[in-house]
């Protein structure tokens, strides 16, 4: 297993099912269910026979109390393709020391949430893929089943590093173009990036039946700006530093912070995308088993 | 405002304090990685402005609580004296006083005195201030030290009989300051601006002024308390004698009663006189500001040669002017001398000399020629017209002495007025004008006006004249009679008149063009008086109707005959009054008065079988203040500042207003810590509304 993941945290998220949260389209059987009529046995509907179906599947039954002819037809079960998309822009190296005294990173923190969900999808069967945004070191990996797949995703994902800037719309676009329609797309990220270029991103995404998470990690200090003295902010993306003094901005900053939660809350009422706001105080197992636990 | 510690508002810079480490405070920043820049960035923009403004108020905040803890540390105060300045115990505070009798005025409210009130207050003033302090008053050549001492209580500072000379006083004290070298002072006149006390028109406020313009670091300030509305009345007498009539004998006296102040309206007043254990009580009605009672007849002894009295009204707001002392005694001998070599005016002189007022009166008038002055019986005489020389050496030495003992003397010219000589400070000039005939025969003709006179000039079509046109009623040899008639002077006509020329001497009367007819000279007893022309008929109109020239000479032999007497009247606080210690009190109450002090309270004292009676200068009794524009003329509008008390509100002059700068400060450090408080922080929500 790979040190990205932790074995007792694996233990504790076994039992919890990736569901879609929409029929999706899988090369093989699976869990989830398909826009298709398959052979299952959960009865989906009745149509009109027509020929050249199958006779096999005329409902003799009703036939004989109704003296018409009906197909009776059965859901598909089909396995998902997700594909994980982690922000690989400078911001995303942005953390804070923890009582333990190390550091953990918004990288850090992503990494383990995409690795868990990773494993979690393979282990359910799923096809899983990744996507690493960077402007200059882009990562892509097509979904695929099986465990040496999983150990290559799991690899790529602990070999990520953040920095620089990335173009987080772009990237969601140029996913949702290669992806195959109707797969679990979930995207780690600070979404620090502006939002009229992210809704489009989005709804590209959903406009080609994807099922769209949205992990959107925060550091409780960019929450709060809760500083007691004036600080100079280094700019983890390379802008020019900043001085900033607590007294004078901290509440235009919160004010500012909550108008852009809003906007983020409105983008994901108007795409319907399932979004899940991390704070960074919290653990990776507990905002994991959240978005599980909101799909069963 | 003032400061008792000025020095400690050297920290006043300090006050940046809160500036330099707010300064400081933003170099000290830490450095810190970030990732939400954009936030950052958009925090900047957008509502700096309430939060800069509360900032900035905390600041100030700060930096008034530090200016108040400074101010209140150097311990201001709040002062109704302008111009205070910086206060310490390095400022000497001398402290004039003035004793005069109308400073006893009390107020009914309080009780205290005009003189109490200002001491105390002015006390409470010292007691803040601290720093030396020296006391000048009346009775003291030089200012003495009463560092801390209870100023009201003093001796030094009760009222006295007699007036206060506030120039004097003041420069007095200046000198000291000066020869003392005591540096910066502040100098506080306790005053009720009296005009009697202040001597506007004396040569000493120019000193003065130049004084304090030339000592920057000496300040001047004058406590005076309100105009008094209190009820006061002063009484005072004139004009005692003892007469004897037949087989009897009484004291006449007349007495004055003036309001000094308070609500002039009608009301009986209750006077008491005694004379020589002798009571008697005179309901007078007052109706305007003064009353005059004339001739009042209280019957002696037969045997009594001499003696004392008393006039008293009732307690009123000023106890001090409601006694007033007499002495008196039997008329001396109306002795005169004329030295003249003019057989008429020697004659016409001694006629006017040897003819009392009085039909009981023994007058004798004795006429000597020029060479005979030598035969002058000093003594014995009250009046000598000099109608000589100006004389010199030895005679000129008895006529001084003669002087000083309360004689006087009349100088008419001559036509060789011998030199350039000079008496008392006088000196005759030059004759002018030419001999008219001023006889009733010479009368040719008249208008509305005048009588015109025929002139013995021969070639003169228009003889000069010189008609009296001014002279002074008040007091004096040509006052006003006791019923307020004028002597008949307009109608006094000179050809001739001899110039008089003095820088000291006053004049009593004076003619159209400004010349003076009558002058009085400069002595500090007696009388001296220089008559420009003689009363002959060539020179003068004066025989034409006597009256006046009698009236005159009369005056001058009375006032010459009482200072004869073994009854002296004296004034408080006179420079002449030189043996006062040998006075001995005749009334109990005046055992009290130290002995080099009797001559400044009002009393009555025997001496060598002479009876005195002093009282304070009738002037005190004036109600005349000079107000502070007249102040300011002869001081300049920088050199002083006045303040205004009252009797009755004994608010201090200054207080230490510390506390009031201590609750500012906490007042500021209150709204600091309000200011200061971490905002409502609007919560961020985290939870996701989707």
């Amino acid at each position: 297993m790979s040190n990205i993941l932790q074995p007792e945290v694996m233990a504790r998220l076994a039992p919890l099912a990736l569901n879609a949260r929409q029929p999706m389209l899988g090369d093989v059987s699976g869990r989830h269910r398909s826009p298709v009529r398959g052979s299952s046995l959960e009865f989906a509907e009745y149509r009109n026979y027509v020929p050249g179906d199958d006779t096999r599947r005329l409902d003799w039954r009703a036939w004989a109390r109704s003296d018409r002819d009906f197909i009776k037809e059965f859901e598909a079960d089909t396995n998902l393709r997700m594909s994980v998309v982690l922000d690989g822009s400078g911001s995303m190296n942005y953390g804070l020391r923890n009582p333990q005294g190390s550091v953990v990173t918004r990288m850090d923190y992503a990494k383990h949430l995409a690795a868990a969900l990773a494993w979690l999808a393979s282990q359910q069967g799923e096809s899983v893929g990744l996507a690493a945004i960077h402007d200059k070191q882009p990562c892509e990996v097509a979904p695929r089943r099986g465990a040496r797949h999983l150990g290559h995703i799991l690899e790529q994902i602990e070999g990520l590093k953040a920095s620089d800037e990335a173009d987080l719309a772009t990237a969601l676009h140029h996913v949702a173009d290669k992806l195959p329609r109707r797969s679990l797309v979930v995207v780690f990220s600070d979404l620090f990036t502006d939002l009229r270029e992210l809704q489009p991103a989005v709804d590209h995404l959903r406009w080609r039946k994807n099922d769209v998470a949205i992990f959107h990690l925060l550091e409780p200090s960019e929450l709060e700006f809760d500083f007691d003295k004036p600080v100079k902010l280094i700019d983890l993306e390379g802008g020019s530093p900043l001085l900033a003094d607590p007294a004078l901005m901290s509440d235009s900053y919160r004010k500012v912070v909550q108008e852009y939660l809003d906007e983020i809350d409105d983008m994901v009422r108007r795409s319907n995308i399932d979004y899940h706001r991390v704070r960074m105080d919290m653990t990776y197992e507990e905002a994991l088993t959240q978005f599980l636990l909101r799909r069963m | 405002m003032s400061f008792l510690e000025p020095l400690l508002l050297l920290a006043m810079p300090l006050i940046g304090l809160p500036i330099v480490i707010h300064m400081l405070n933003q170099r000290r920043h830490k450095t810190a990685p970030w990732a939400a820049r954009q936030f950052v960035l958009q925090a900047s923009n957008m509502g700096r402005g309430m939060a800069a403004m509360r900032h900035w108020i905390v600041l100030a905040l700060r930096t008034l609580a530090i200016a108040a803890l400074i101010f209140a540390i150097s311990r201001p105060l709040a002062s109704r004296v302008p111009g205070l300045g910086f206060l310490g115990s390095q400022r000497a505070q001398v402290i004039v006083v003035d004793r005069s009798p109308s400073m006893a005025i009390r107020d009914s409210a309080t009780g205290l005195t005009w003189r109490e009130a200002g001491l105390s207050q002015l006390q409470d003033h010292l007691r803040t201030v601290g720093g030396r302090q020296f006391l000048c008053q009346s009775l003291a050549s030089q200012p003495i030290s009463v560092n801390g001492a209870e100023l009201t209580g003093m001796l030094e500072t009760t009222v006295t009989g007699t007036q206060s000379n506030i120039p004097e006083l003041v420069e007095q004290s200046l000198e000291y300051i000066d020869s003392q070298a005591i540096g910066p002072s502040d100098i506080w006149v306790c005053t009720d601006r009296q005009s009697s006390d202040w001597r506007l028109d004396s040569g000493r406020w120019n000193r003065i002024r130049e004084q304090l313009e030339s000592m920057p670091e000496v300040k001047l300030h004058f406590i005076t308390p309100d105009p008094s509305t209190e009820f006061n009345l002063a009484v005072s007498t004139d004009n005692v004698k003892l007469i004897r009539e037949e087989d009897k004998q009484f004291v006449y006296l007349d007495f004055s009663v003036q309001q000094t102040s308070g609500q002039i309206q009608q009301r009986s007043i209750p006077v008491h006189v005694q004379v020589a254990g002798i009571e008697r009580n005179v309901d007078i009605q007052m109706v305007a500001g003064d009353y005059k009672y004339q001739q009042l007849k209280i019957e002696v002894p037969t045997e009594l040669a001499q003696g004392s009295g008393v006039v008293r009204l009732p307690l009123d707001s000023n106890e001090v002017d409601n006694q007033f002392y007499f002495s008196f005694s039997q008329q001396p001998a109306h002795n005169s001398v004329v030295v003249s070599d003019n057989r008429d005016i020697a004659n016409l002189l001694e006629l006017v000399c040897a003819t009392p007022f009085e039909p009981n009166t023994v007058a004798q008038c004795n006429v000597l020629p020029v060479s005979g002055q030598a035969e002058i019986d000093w003594q014995n005489t009250a009046l000598v017209v000099w109608h000589a020389a100006l004389p010199t050496g030895p005679v000129a030495e008895q006529m001084t002495n003669f002087i000083a003992d309360g004689g006087r003397v009349v100088f008419l010219p001559v036509d060789s007025i011998g030199g350039q000589a000079e008496l008392f400070g006088v000196r005759w000039g030059a004759w002018e004008g030419q001999e008219l005939d001023f006889t009733r025969s010479a009368v040719v003709g008249s208008t509305e006006s005048q009588v015109l006179y025929s002139s013995s000039a021969n070639g003169s079509a228009q003889p000069s004249k010189f008609q009296v046109a001014q002279w002074r009623t008040q007091d004096d040899l040509l006052a006003t009679d006791d019923s307020g008639r004028q002597l008949p002077l307009e109608s006094i006509v000179c050809s001739r008149r001899c110039g008089i020329e003095s820088s000291t001497a006053s004049m009593l009367a004076s003619f159209e063009d400004g010349q003076p007819m009558l002058v009085r000279a400069a002595t500090d007893s007696g009388g001296v008086y220089f008559l420009c022309t003689t009363p002959d008929e060539a020179n003068s109109s004066f025989t034409d109707d006597g009256i006046a020239l009698y009236v005159m000479f009369q005056r001058a032999l009375e006032k010459g005959a009482s200072a004869m007497g073994k009854s002296k009247q004296l004034v408080t606080g006179s420079t002449t009054i030189k043996d006062s210690h040998l006075w001995v009190p005749l009334e109990l109450n005046q055992s009290v008065v130290a002995e080099d002090q009797r001559a400044y309270f009002a009393g009555v004292y025997e001496k060598d079988g002479e009876v005195i009676a002093i009282n304070r200068p009738v002037s005190e009794d004036s109600a005349g203040t000079i107000d502070p524009a007249a102040i300011t003329k002869v001081l300049g509008e920088d050199s002083f500042d006045l303040v205004t008390t009252s009797a009755s509100s004994l608010a201090g002059l200054t207080n230490e207003i510390w506390k009031l700068f201590v609750i500012v400060m906490v007042i500021a450090l209150i709204a600091e810590g309000w200011f200061s408080l971490p905002t409502k922080r609007s919560k961020v929500a985290t939870e996701a509304s989707a």
